[in-house]
């Protein structure tokens, strides 16, 4: 109900008649507040029920005024009625609440007689007609904006008693409408907020405000009371309507008066959790209680020493993104405008239009390549005449929907078309014929090696959302790595927490459905510092930005989730300025069975709902799918663009938990790339068929056209199959639990996947058609032995020499080396309490791998899982197929250095590859296809002799930007880079190995008696430049199954895997951990500094000697442990310290 | 003995509610996991249980303040409860964002008015994840009864203790609280800029314990980073008392 406060001075007629009308009216008189004592009102008022306060007019008008605020303070209401109230109100009264809360009625048709007795004046002065206004209120005499007006005319026989009952009249029939209208028309208001002290501010130089857009039915005077109670903390801040004018008082004081401000608000559209969050907040307030809010939120900067100009130059460069945000900027007198917004912004999105269109493809192939590119559906031509021929044998034409569901559908990123073409690859071994790189080498490999070895462990692989392996006697464990590469290019926190959280989807969607228990990171960026010389693509984030931006949302989405993060790595290389790689990975846990039902099953049959659950459908994430198929370019749509909401997913998967555990839906998946169009398209495979109407489906705002209905990507969307016995305590749950599921329409097993919109069919596709006909690409792919990567732009200058000192020390402050503590403590890594093995020793020396405990989620006593990773894109440059096999190395013995058993292990691939195909823009396709094929050769073999499968994996094949950059169009393209994850069985995690050492200990070095390679070294100081050799596969299995066997007879105390930087690299970085030094028996640079397969560094017990001599053949005992914080190696001389210093040194 | 049932609350961003209701299941208590929601339906439900913990998280995403939605919410909906809950002698225990929630109902103030107190953003506006000592003081805090040090892993953003005012007022209001003995818990070493290092607090009765740290997360000795040389007695200890004082007092 709504709430009026009426103030009168008279006899209160006009009072009397809104009273009594709001008896009948949809909104209260909480009270009459009155500044003359015996005032006719009073009686009034109280004859009819309503409270009257009495506030007796003062001389001093600001204390009168203080006493009617304080007043109205603790009263309750939407409007104040100033109903013959003979006091004009100060301008510090009328600011303290939002524009336009007071209305009054004038006895004349302003602007003509304002003031007192203006029926009497105008009659005096002979008029011919008169009226009533009403208006707000403002600190002029009756100059506020005029709402409405009404006429009457004066006749012959007036008296002055006549002429003001006609005018009387009149203020009686049309306040009280008034008053009604208004207190139910749409409302924008907005408040600032500041800190309360200079004291509380982060950076003093860029001083940060908030802002906050509140749209409410009606409007809301006490917006100030509300906020002050909801959205701040009173101890540390202070909110202010915007036109206070104690809010230029308040700048002072905090030394911003005088300066530039910029405002940073997200676009129309774009998810501002923010704004979601207060908007929840202010209606479980009693003053909102029940309404409909609406907010839009905003940062406010002020900085100094910046002009307005420096500032609308700096600021999308700094503090916004022209893909997210809008910005005003004004100068310090544009803010202390007391009118600062005079007309409000506008949020709404726009429309799209509701028409299904048809497309006629019996057209040239330039026009179809045309309506391919115009409309973003990443077609080619191929394709495009295959889509012509269904439509041509069908006799009629496809609709936008159907197209766009093509698209998504056959999209690289969902189709894995590179992967499953027919290749004719030749290299300098010959030429042969490969059908898809996918079925020969990785699932080749995984189908071999389960065969050979006769694992039964493995429970669901390539066939599901992610892997499933089963892993004691209690529990499944799943995993899947994502990448979100495109996204990221455009906006790095956006793209990297719908990473993060898209994959937790994966694990949530997994089987019946999985509860993600831990997340993975891995990000290549270019290296910071590289546009220090001011030279950087306009286009392109600058590195430092993309590496703040993706890793808060790595932090948000895995904190704000509570899945702890417990793996990654930062890499960094030039390459990588176009297209960040940002890997997500997340590993979840299933009951081998639930409600007796195999977890790893998907149950789905015709005539259950096909339901979605979760975030409603914007426009957010259009073409993301068909988007990230090509290379990042001008005229990239801006829909791609998304911020993830940690909240809605996180309820969500409270709910489907709960419901899974309760057999309440009989399957599930993700929405993730092609929204509802992928989601049930994949899921109605199994059944058959599928029918579903969009009109149904809620959204965020309205205007979306039927096709963006269904391949939008808004976040936080699961799609279930819920049979229909079973929906009514479904989405009852669901209720409870604050998430939305809507029943779209059914499964079916007609074949056909048919889409409605209000009942009308808008598109109907056979699956067939859709999923299995469309031929394999036919590639051919040729080494090219001569060629070259060149960067993009100069890399800056190596050292001519330096010692042996100096190498080691620049080796640990160099990018791919350096610590990330200080980012990676940012993200939680122990919530669940089941983290056995952190990132970082307290004392800041690196683990290899992270280590989980199965207890705590259900599983066995004593066992956990091993989670590794390895990339080595350097490596590509000379070979892509001995990268294939560093990466594999590297990820397998970081898990078997902490204790992971190498018999109990599976692997995860994720390819970032530049664009293979053929294209204008890309002359050395044939070259990157035979990378990439050689590269699967390598993995195959790699995977195979360990005997360790793959349950999992993804490929990006369009890693490629244009931009200009230093007045050229110019190419960056990614090396050629694999990511592989590996997990790993612990059976004990009291065995975990950690990279530490202790007093009087044993060094050994494990491998790293064949060529090495100081490749990291060889960045940094010049005439290092030497090749990558190879171990064989046979050779690492057994080195690492004879390590293990070390770890199970409790020899080994401490270890590290060699890599980046060599052994004294390692070395060092084992030191940290106590801060002990050590002498170490190396002399030959490339043994100190050289990198290569399968080496592993360990500490030992002096009196096991003997026996680690006889476990391990390759073994080589080169040093001790010292007792002090010395380091010595080849005649140089340090402490831990100098190592420490510098591995956390530059201004990380 | 008396079974001692406690009320773990869990759902819109709370994310430690499983380990939390663990600590106590270990200890032979009744721990069950309630949804805000489920105790909003049906308010008095508090009643059934002696204990009531609100477990750490992002609860609401914290993106206005940590914990201040979560408090309106409950401000709205099952405030009378919550007093009663006190009033009754039962025990709440607020980890992190359980004690950001805490603290901005105003549970640790011994005035009525405004707030006098919050959990800010750390010194460092960043959030950290990193095990620190604790050493609890002599308090009227059940919950910290017989405990010398802990340690236990921080995970927060907003973890620096502030009072209002002017410096004088700061320190009226921290000499207030700790002669009242509800300072429950220091850090040993200064991670995040609160006050005086406080970690943990307790309110005029001593029957609720608000801290940052996570006892929860530390009880199993293979969690412990190698340095600590406190193992999980001390944390478990923390949970002990409160059950010990249930059966004795209720």
């Amino acid at each position: 109900m709504k709430k009026i406060v009426i103030m009168a001075s008279g006899n209160g007629s006009n009072a009397e008649e809104i009273i009594k009308a709001s008896l009948d009216a949809p909104f209260k008189v909480s009270a009459v507040i009155c500044d003359v004592p015996g005032a006719g009102v009073m009686a009034k008022a109280q004859k009819l029920g309503i409270k009257t306060i009495i506030i007796e007019k003062t001389k001093d008008q600001k204390s009168h005024e203080d006493k009617i605020l304080k007043t109205l303070h603790d009263l309750n209401f939407d409007l104040v009625v100033l109903a013959g109230f003979r006091r004009l109100l100060s301008s510090n009264f009328i600011a303290s609440f939002p524009v336009n809360s007071i209305i009054n009625i004038h006895p004349s048709i302003l602007p003509a007689y304002p003031g007192l007795n203006s029926y009497e004046r105008a009659f005096k002065d002979g008029v011919k007609s008169s009226g009533v206004t009403i208006h707000y209120v403002d600190e002029g005499v009756d100059t506020g904006e005029i709402i409405e007006q009404h006429h009457f005319e004066r006749k012959d026989n007036d008296t002055l008693e006549t002429f003001t009952a006609r005018g009387l009249e009149l203020e009686h029939k049309n306040f009280c409408k008034v008053i009604q209208t208004v207190l139910f028309q749409k409302r924008l208001q907005r408040v600032e907020i500041y800190p309360v002290k200079l004291a509380l501010i982060q950076n003093p130089e860029i001083v940060v405000g908030r802002a906050f857009w509140i749209e409410t039915k009606g409007p809301c005077a006490q917006l100030l009371k509300l906020t002050s109670e909801v959205l701040i903390d009173p101890v540390v801040e202070k909110a202010f309507l915007h036109q206070d004018n104690t809010l230029t008082d308040h700048l002072s004081s905090l030394n911003l008066k005088g300066l530039a401000s910029v405002e940073v608000a997200f676009l129309p559209g774009v998810t501002d959790n923010t704004a979601t969050s207060a908007g929840m907040a202010l209606i479980k307030h009693p003053i909102l209680r029940g309404s409909e809010v609406s907010v839009h939120s905003g940062n406010i900067y002020f900085q100094k020493n910046k002009t307005v100009s420096d500032l609308s130059k700096e600021a999308y460069l700094k503090l916004a993104n022209p893909w997210l945000h809008q910005v005003l900027v004004q100068d310090s007198k544009q803010f202390n405008k007391p009118q600062r917004f005079k007309t409000n912004p506008k949020f709404e999105v726009k429309l799209s239009s509701q028409e299904i269109k048809t497309y006629d493809l019996e057209v040239s192939d330039d026009a179809l390549m045309g309506l391919s590119k115009e409309n973003l559906w990443a077609l080619n031509i191929e394709e495009l005449h295959f889509i012509r021929q269904f439509y041509r044998s069908s006799k009629r034409s496809p609709t936008d929907v159907e197209m766009e569901v093509i698209a998504q559908t056959w999209s690289e990123h969902c189709k894995h078309k590179i992967f499953a073409a027919d290749i004719e690859h030749t290299d300098h071994e010959g030429t042969r014929k490969i059908k898809s790189i996918f079925k020969t080498f990785i699932k080749g490999a995984t189908t071999k090696i389960v065969n050979d070895r006769k694992i039964d462990w493995t429970r669901s692989v390539f066939t599901d959302n992610a892997g499933i392996v089963r892993w004691d006697k209690k529990l499944d464990v799943c995993i899947k790595v994502e990448t979100h590469n495109s996204p990221s290019a455009l906006d790095p926190y956006g793209g990297s927490l719908t990473g993060i959280l898209g994959v937790n989807r994966d694990i949530l969607g997994c089987g019946t459905g999985a509860l993600p228990i831990a997340n993975t990171d891995v990000f290549c960026l270019p290296p910071e510092g590289a546009d220090a010389d001011g030279l950087w693509p306009s286009e392109l984030h600058g590195p430092r930005r993309l590496l703040e931006g993706v890793h808060k949302g790595v932090q948000d989405g895995g904190n704000k989730s509570g899945i702890p993060t417990v793996n990654g790595a930062f890499h960094y290389h030039l390459s990588y300025a176009g297209k960040p790689l940002v890997y997500c990975g997340t590993v979840g846990v299933l009951p081998h069975s639930i409600n007796g039902i195999e977890s790893h099953e998907k149950n789905q049959k015709p005539q259950d709902l096909v339901v979605m659950v979760g975030g409603r459908i914007g426009k957010d994430g259009i073409h993301g799918a068909t988007f990230s198929s090509e290379e990042l370019k001008e005229g990239t749509p801006s829909t791609v663009v998304q911020i993830g909401d940690p909240l809605t997913q996180k309820r969500m998967t409270d709910f489907i938990i709960r419901a899974r555990d309760l057999g309440l839906y009989s399957s599930i998946t993700d929405n993730g790339a092609g929204g509802l169009s992928s989601s049930v398209g994949e899921m109605c495979q199994l059944t058959g068929g599928a029918r579903i109407d969009l009109a149904l489906a809620p959204v965020k705002y309205a205007g979306l056209a039927p096709f963006e209905l269904m391949i939008s990507e808004s976040q936080e969307r699961m799609t279930c199959a819920v049979p229909k016995d079973k929906w009514a305590a479904f989405s009852k749950l669901a209720h409870d639990f604050k998430v939305e599921a809507t029943a779209l329409g059914e499964f079916t097993n007609d074949g056909n996947l048919t889409v409605y919109y209000n009942e009308k069919k808008v598109g109907e596709l056979p699956l067939n058609f859709l999923h299995e006909d469309l031929p394999p690409m036919q590639l051919k792919s040729q080494w090219d032995p001569n060629h070259r990567r060149s960067n993009w732009k100069d890399e800056p200058q190596k050292l001519k020499a330096a010692s042996l000192k100096e190498k080691a020390l620049k080796l640990l402050a160099s990018p791919n080396i350096r610590s990330h503590e200080k980012w990676v403590r940012q993200y939680d890594h122990e919530v669940k309490a089941a983290t056995v093995l952190k990132p970082f020793s307290p004392k800041g020396a690196p683990s290899d791998a992270g280590v989980i405990a199965m207890k705590p989620h259900g599983g066995g006593e004593h066992n956990g899982i091993v989670i590794s990773s390895g990339l080595a894109p350097q490596v590509s440059l000379q070979d892509t197929k001995m990268m294939a096999m560093y990466s594999i190395d590297e990820a397998v013995r970081n898990a078997v250095v902490t204790g992971a058993d190498p018999e109990r292990m599976v692997l995860i691939d994720n390819f970032c590859w530049p664009d293979p195909l053929p294209g204008p823009r890309n002359p050395d396709y044939a070259h990157k296809l035979a990378e990439l094929v050689r590269c699967n050769e390598g993995l195959y073999e790699m995977a195979t002799v360990l005997g360790m499968p793959f349950v999992s994996g993804k490929d990006s094949m369009k890693n490629d930007a244009i931009v200009k950059f230093q007045g050229k169009e110019t190419k960056i393209s990614v090396l050629p880079t694999l990511l592989v994850t590996c997990m790993g069985h612990i059976d004990d995690i009291k065995t975990v190995v950690k990279t530490s050492y202790g007093d009087g200990q044993d060094l050994w070095i494990l491998g790293g008696t064949e060529e090495l390679n100081p490749y990291t070294l060889s960045t940094l100081v010049e005439g290092y430049k030497k090749p990558w050799s190879s171990v064989a596969p046979e050779k690492l299995i057994e080195r690492y199954r004879a390590y293990h066997q070390c770890i199970k007879k409790n020899l080994i105390r401490g270890a590290h895997d060699v890599s980046e930087g060599g052994a004294v690299v390692a070395f060092l970085e084992m030191a940290m951990h106590s801060g002990l030094g050590f002498d170490l028996d190396l002399k030959d640079e490339s043994q100190l500094f050289g990198e290569g397969m399968g080496m592993i560094v360990f500490a030992a017990l002096k009196s096991d000697q003997a026996r680690i001599k006889a476990e391990l053949k390759d073994a080589r005992l080169i040093g001790t442990v010292r007792k002090d914080s010395c380091v010595k190696f080849a005649g140089e001389e340090m402490t831990v310290t100098d190592a420490l210093n510098a591995y956390r040194g530059g201004n990380l | 003995m008396k079974n001692v049932k406690v009320m773990v609350l869990a759902g819109e961003g709370i994310n430690c509610e499983n380990e939390s209701a663990e600590a106590f299941r270990r200890l032979g208590a009744t721990a069950e996991i309630k949804f805000v929601h489920e105790w909003q339906a049906q308010p008095k439900l508090i009643h059934d249980y002696h204990i009531l913990v609100i477990p750490g998280g992002f609860s609401y995403g914290d993106e206005l303040h940590s914990g201040q939605i979560m408090a309106l919410d409950l401000k709205y909906s099952v405030n009378e409860e919550l007093t009663d809950f006190i009033n009754k002698k039962g025990l709440i225990l607020g980890v992190c964002n359980g004690f950001q929630v805490l603290m901005k109902l105003g549970i640790f103030e011994n005035h009525n008015g405004p707030r006098t107190m919050t959990l800010f953003h750390n010194e460092s506006f960043k959030f950290q994840d990193r095990w620190v000592n604790c050493v609890a003081p002599p308090s009227k805090c059940v919950w910290t009864k017989n405990i010398q040090t802990m340690a236990l892993p921080a995970r927060h953003g907003e973890g620096r203790i502030i009072f209002a005012g002017t410096d004088e007022d700061q320190a009226t209001h921290y000499n207030e609280l700790s002669e009242n003995s509800q300072i429950a818990l220091f850090y040993t070493e200064d991670i995040n800029g609160s006050y005086a290092k406080i970690a943990g607090l307790t309110d005029k009765t001593g029957q609720v314990l608000g801290l940052m740290p996570h006892p929860e997360a530390a009880l199993e000795s293979w969690l412990y980073p190698e340095h600590v040389t406190c193992d999980p007695t001390t944390p478990l200890q923390l949970f002990k008392n409160a059950i010990d004082h249930v059966q004795e007092h209720l």
